[in-house]
């Protein structure tokens, strides 16, 4: 009976040898690409091993998840909602099972549990949270992110610290203003404004990166969730040395509708560049200010046919006569451009009202284009 | 004579075997660009909070463009669930291109529409529009519909430009299926633009979306199709996107958005002359026109790629459609190739004429044909008794190992990053779908590809009439 | 009183029901617009509270058919992160009675409820 369970190896010798042989008997170059062969098999081995394991964690995480939210669930509504939670007396760790916050993954799970909920709510129900997190020392989970060495952990915790309102990493935020690493800029200056209501916009003489877009929407999203009183007044970074912040507060000022710069803005109109004067057409749009009328006439034939079109915008708004008298005058020039045309038509009908009707029965017939742009400019769903 | 025949064997063999090696680098490289362009893009993106986007007033308005030719039996669903798209200001512009059934009049019914006078500003050529309509319904203001004559898809999106209102437009195929978020994300990365680089077009992956449940419009759920069909195509796409065009993006040397779904600069599209009505291939050869512009205007600029899959499309599922599909997409390259070959290895444009346009000519027009030649000639030294067995067959099998391998890091990929495929069972069938696509699918896609070259070199005089059917309707 | 909240996200759904059942409300509950509908014609609510951005129809687009086809005058609250002048404006032009922005206070929603149904018949 053994002897079938034997290996014989000089069999098995044999049969490598031959294989040897074999594979020696091939040109060079046959033999190479049998090796990469090999290589790709071995790769594509490889990769689906790791396409296994990622299934096989992800189903864990996914089921650990769902278990400790659904147990959980429950619970934070009752300590959320509860008059008489016990939140101010009793034992604290009572509202999570010591046993579940062992594993740093179970604590990662809660604590976007947590961060979730207080994305959604505010007021009591915030404050109950941000004593759950630190009851529960999440914030030295997030201060110890702070720290680690990838960009994405760091904001993460910078974020979490922020959220929670865990005011002493302050000084730490600032160190990233100027980072090279956008994604931790943009969380630093939103921790920062988290953290500060006295002055949340401070960072912003800080910055000598450029602010794009997103970023500002980001900023603009924040401060739009803030009270009232806290918007500090924008015309005090109208000088900064960073062009982008700026245009930014130029922008901010006609949003929150600071009345007092106006003057300023107005002095502004004769800059050279046309990003910021367009931003302050828009602004002075926003604030309704009518005084601009004269200024916006005057300038308006000098101006790249963008900054008229701005220009054209703002005047339907805060326009009397004088820029009727402007419409009139460029509708009787040669259409050159039917979105200038067509706005020039609505400003004129909202400075002018029943005369501005009159004036457009003149010109219908100036230009055979035009008859057809007043009935465009007339249909406000164009 | 046997002397030459004896050095175009050599030649024949050498040429195969380096061409071979070198798509090996390639796509080696490529794939390794994709994975850290993806892995960064995944890491970033858990930071953005796209809510931020729908309350800035910062965020630019976007004109969303769908040619539609014979829609009739989607259009009215299509349209209401492009309307429910999760953005602040937007505009829904659908170009009836001249539609044979009755698309138009169902649109009219559903959406009470009304012909509008409109000063059309006819910035780029297109064939003559015969009305504008808009809505009664107030809470329809966003979605205008133009009534063209028949002109092709390029040229419905053309007329779509000249009447859009806002600065960036949205270019797609009105049988998608759009997830909320897309123009959000889509969006992103013309906001991001800070400094000189300027972002002039975005594209977004394509899934497909057979199989999968669709409730009122939208995906509920990610099936794998059952068909070997376009489940094979769903590893071709998974492949393309994720492994191709992501490192190209990092790379900055895209020069193909999918027409189903591109945002682009409308300024910049309009100055490089919009799309061209003469090439079924105008997604790609605008993308290069575009480029082109900006290389010889000597500004910085990019063209970005985003991974998420935002738009789901319905794949071919006979090989009728997948053939007449395959055979106008050569064709649309080859055109798009030929349009632009000065850009290929002139230096002058930098990484677009010296690696992406050499790239698309060697690696995917050449490809099939290639393939096929080499096929040829190895079918004729067997016929000849002078075929080399031994490198033959290591050179095939080394080939099947190295398409399966491509498709396993893809489906590793997309199994790290958005992990569609949820049911395990379906992960194994991709798997399986790898192992039997390069003998079975791909010598019929290499098959279409040559006759879409063959069409193409014969059929120049009934191009008109080709041209005249307008895009191909599903 | 019957109070239905429509909203996608379904621990907000979870901790708004429980926060409302402790007022003595009847509390009903919709993911998405389309589910929202279907419990506004079945169960006639006497309050609705919802998000804008949900699937399938938007809370806007609920507002219009409530009133426009629905002819129903039930109070409805808002509760959205879009907080933009335009929308907020676009909300009560189509019928809605009172705007919340998130992140909000489910106390003070609870109060905004009960003044809304006092008001109405």
């Amino acid at each position: 009976m053994n002897h079938i369970l034997q290996i014989d190896w000089s069999e098995l010798q044999y049969a490598v040898d031959d294989f040897n042989r074999t594979l020696y008997s091939f040109p060079v170059h046959i033999r190479i690409l049998i090796g990469i062969t090999v290589a790709f098999l071995l790769i594509v081995l490889f990769l689906l091993i790791v396409i296994l394991s990622s299934r096989i964690y992800k189903t864990r995480r996914s089921v650990t998840s769902n278990y400790l939210r659904k147990k959980y669930q429950p619970v934070f509504t009752k300590l959320l909602f509860e008059d008489d939670s016990g939140i101010a007396a009793g034992p604290k760790a009572a509202v999570i099972d010591p046993g579940d916050l062992k594993t740093k993954f179970n604590r990662e799970i809660l604590l976007s549990e947590i961060i979730h909920l207080h994305e959604n709510f505010s007021g009591e129900t915030a404050v109950r949270l941000e004593q759950l997190y630190t009851d529960h020392s999440f914030h030295l989970d997030s201060l110890e992110k702070m720290k680690n060495k990838r960009w994405y952990i760091v904001a993460k915790g910078m974020r979490e610290l922020a959220l929670m309102n865990v005011r002493t990493c302050y000084d730490d935020l600032s160190k990233f203003l100027n980072h090279k690493n956008e994604i931790l800029r943009m969380e630093a200056r939103i921790a920062m404004m988290k953290l500060s209501s006295s002055d949340p916009l401070a960072f912003l003489s800080r910055i000598n990166e450029p602010l794009s877009d997103y970023d500002m929407a980001n900023i603009h999203s924040m401060l739009s969730k803030m009270p009232e009183q806290s918007i500090p007044d924008f015309s005090a970074w109208f000088n900064s040395h960073n062009k982008s912040v700026v245009l930014f507060s130029i922008m901010m000022t006609g949003r929150f509708r600071q009345q007092d710069s106006t003057e300023i803005l107005l002095r502004m109109l004769d800059t050279g560049d046309e990003n910021v004067k367009a931003g302050v057409i828009r602004a002075l749009k926003e604030l309704n200010t009518a005084v601009a009328e004269d200024k916006l006439v005057t300038m308006y034939s000098l101006e790249s046919t963008d900054i008229q079109k701005e220009i054209l915008s703002t005047l339907e708004v805060i326009g009397k006569v004088k820029t009727a008298e402007l419409m009139e005058k460029i509708l009787k020039q040669p259409v050159t451009d039917y979105a200038l045309s067509i706005q020039a038509v609505r400003t004129l009908l909202a400075s002018a009202g029943d005369a501005g009707q009159r004036i457009i029965q003149l010109v219908t017939g100036s230009h055979p284009e035009l008859g057809l742009i007043i009935q465009h400019a007339k249909d406000r769903r164009l | 004579m046997g002397l030459v025949f004896y050095y175009f064997t050599k030649f024949a063999d050498h040429f195969i075997l380096i061409y071979s090696l070198l798509l090996f680098c390639t796509y080696f490289l490529l794939s390794v660009f994709s994975a850290l362009d993806i892995i960064n893009y995944m890491r970033r993106n858990s930071f953005i909070d796209y809510r931020d986007l729908l309350t800035s007033p910062s965020t630019p308005d976007i004109s969303v463009i769908a040619p539609a030719y014979n829609e009739a039996k989607t259009i009215v669903q299509n349209v209401r669930s492009l309307l429910n798209i999760h953005y602040v200001n937007f505009e829904v512009i659908i170009v009836n291109d001249g539609s044979r059934d009755d698309t138009l009049k169902l649109l009219i019914d559903a959406y009470q529409l009304e012909a509008v006078p409109f000063a059309i500003d006819a910035k780029l050529p297109s064939k003559a529009i015969q009305a504008i309509y808009k809505s009664r319904v107030p809470s329809l203001s966003r979605l205008t519909v133009v009534d063209k004559l028949n002109g092709g898809k390029a040229d419905a999106l053309n007329a779509g430009i000249n009447i859009s209102k806002y600065g960036i437009f949205a270019a797609i195929d009105v049988d998608c299926i759009l997830e909320y978020e897309s123009l959000l994300k889509m969006v992103k990365p013309f906001m991001e633009q800070a400094g000189e680089e300027k972002v002039i077009a975005v594209g977004g992956v394509v899934r497909i979306a057979n199989s999968c449940e669709v409730k009122d419009g939208k995906i509920v759920k990610v099936n794998l199709p059952r068909n070997i069909i376009p489940r094979v195509q769903v590893l071709e796409y998974i492949r393309a996107f994720l492994l191709g065009r992501m490192a190209w993006s990092r790379l900055n040397g895209l020069i193909l958005i999918s027409g189903a779904f591109g945002m682009f600069d409308k300024k910049i599209a309009i100055a490089s002359g919009g799309y061209n009505h003469r090439t079924v291939g105008e997604d790609m050869e605008l993308v290069i026109r575009m480029r082109r512009y900006m290389e010889e205007k000597k500004v910085k600029y990019r063209v970005v790629y985003l991974p998420d899959p935002l738009c789901w499309t319905e794949a071919p599922s006979t090989f009728r459609v997948l053939a007449k599909q395959r055979n106008r997409w050569t064709r649309g390259t080859a055109e798009t190739l030929w349009l632009h070959k000065k850009l290929i290895f002139n230096p002058r444009y930098n990484f677009l004429g010296m690696v992406s346009m050499p790239f698309w000519f060697l690696f995917e027009w050449l490809a099939p044909i290639v393939e096929t030649s080499a096929f040829l000639y190895l079918m004729m030294m067997a016929f000849l008794g002078i075929l080399n067995v031994e490198l033959f067959i290591t050179l095939f099998v080394l080939i099947y190992a190295f398409a399966i391998m491509y498709s396993t890091a893809a489906i590793l990929f997309e199994e790290l990053s958005f992990h569609q495929y949820k049911k395990k069972r379906d992960i194994f069938r991709l798997l399986g779908t790898a192992f039997i696509e390069p003998i079975f699918i791909h010598p019929i896609t290499v098959y279409y590809a040559i006759r879409g070259n063959l069409d193409l070199m014969t059929g120049v005089r009934n191009w008109g009439e080709m041209k005249r059917k307008g895009f191909v309707s599903k | 009183m019957k109070v239905l909240v429509c909203e996608d996200d379904e621990m907000v759904l979870k901790m708004v029901e429980f926060r409302l059942q402790k007022e003595g409300y009847e509390v009903h509950l919709a993911n998405d617009g389309k589910e929202a509908i279907r419990q506004i014609t079945s169960i006639k609510p006497d309050i609705i509270i919802t998000d804008i951005m949900m699937p399938y129809l938007t809370g806007l687009e609920i507002i219009h058919q409530v009133r426009k086809d629905l002819h129903l005058n039930v109070p409805i609250i808002i509760v959205s992160s879009i907080g933009l002048e335009k929308t907020v404006l676009e909300a009560f032009q189509l019928g809605a009675d009172d705007f919340i922005t998130k992140p909000f206070s489910p106390n003070e929603l609870s109060v905004r409820v009960k003044k809304l149904l006092m008001k109405s018949p």
